[in-house]
């Protein structure tokens, strides 16, 4: 077993809406590499969450239309989503849309985990891309990369 | 030309869909579906899978990918292109919807009025009002038809045809699972054989209708 990649860090509401890209290196002769990534928290208890979601209904819904206190507290509580793409020369190798904050991906060139695509493992510069679709307060992750 | 009803919004496992590429197939077949586009989140890897699943139970599988930006979301339906979706921005978003139609796919404004941020990231279409000259089909209708939300798109969609905009209606059920509800299918209008291709030049073209049901009543034609 070797760790081709290993780190920490923090993503706050700066970091919303972009992509973090934390490069590493496959070298020769990896034929698999297994990917631990985790962050939290996943579920948002703010205060504020409530007026949030509402804010957001009203932006969807039809001016007359009334807006259910229930309809909105099913929404809570709101959810840090911050999805794992892995990518080469500009080439998207695959993307685990998942809404789990504690994932293990396996990519190989018979087989690989939901999202990504089977292949050959060429050696050169991989990105781990973070995608920080919702961030409502710091989340801190950690991003394994092992073959 | 023969209409056949399609479901064109559909995940799977490979994104965050309950069903597996085999479970989805057999629920198409159970609604009684010709076809239906396969359109996981930012991910194409369960394509080749369910479209042999679609051979083996007869229903025609749409290769696809819903491009969910944190700005909207677009059904990318044809499986010819290969645009990163996170190089998909606000500023460009126009540009990479005519790379993916001269590769010869279909781009689909997904539930464009759906509660977005931060119920659900990009849900809400936040693109500029250019994109509606650039795209093949709007979602006048989505998910559970008795949402209030589909008011506001099928509006929205009636205001843009009678601006002169050339855009197909399509209903978007977003089929992540079953449970119950009230879910509408788009029939569309074929010339010659039902294929890949051949669908794809249906919604082009604009032969497409929203009905209640397979073969149902018309509630947008």
């Amino acid at each position: 077993m070797k760790t081709l990649l290993k780190t920490e860090g923090r993503i706050g509401k700066e970091d919303l809406h972009t992509h973090i890209r934390i490069p590493f290196e496959i070298p020769e002769g990896i034929d698999e590499i297994t990917v631990h990534y985790s962050y939290a928290p996943k579920k948002y208890f703010g205060e504020d969450a409530f007026s949030l979601a509402y804010a957001a209904f009203k932006r969807s819904y039809p001016s007359d239309e009334p807006i259910q206190k229930a309809v909105v507290e099913r929404e809570l509580p709101l959810n840090n989503h911050i999805t794992f793409s892995l990518e080469k020369d500009g080439v998207l190798l695959g993307t685990a849309h998942r809404h789990s904050p504690d994932n293990v991906f396996k990519i190989a060139e018979k087989e690989a985990s939901y999202g990504f695509y089977p292949q050959k493992l060429t050696p050169g510069t991989y990105f781990a891309v973070l995608s920080v679709h919702a961030v409502l307060e710091t989340v801190e992750y950690s991003l394994e990369v092992i073959s | 030309m023969k209409y056949y009803p399609f479901e064109l919004h559909c995940h799977t496992c490979h994104s965050d869909g309950s069903f597996t590429p085999e479970e989805l197939v057999k629920a198409a077949k159970e609604r009684g579906l010709a076809g239906i586009a396969l359109t996981d989140h930012n991910t194409a890897s369960g394509v080749e899978e369910t479209v042999e699943y679609g051979k083996k139970y007869g229903i025609l599988v749409i290769p696809g990918i819903e491009w969910t930006t944190f700005f909207g979301h677009i059904t990318v339906l044809g499986g010819h292109s290969a645009v990163n979706w996170t190089t998909v921005t606000a500023e460009n978003v126009i540009e990479k919807i005519k790379q993916a139609r001269s590769a010869g796919d279909v781009a689909v404004l997904a539930h464009p009025y759906r509660v977005g941020y931060p119920v659900c990231t990009g849900g809400m279409n936040e693109f500029p009002k250019e994109i509606f000259s650039v795209l093949d089909a709007y979602e006048a209708i989505s998910e559970d038809v008795n949402k209030p939300t589909n008011r506001r798109q099928t509006q929205e969609y009636l205001e843009l045809k009678r601006k002169g905009y050339r855009l197909a209606a399509v209903y978007g059920r977003d089929w992540h699972r079953n449970f119950e509800g009230d879910f509408a299918v788009t029939e569309i209008g074929v010339s010659g054989a039902l294929n890949i291709e051949n669908v794809l030049n249906a919604i082009r073209g604009g032969f497409t209708r929203i009905t209640n049901a397979p073969g149902g009543k018309p509630v947008i034609e």
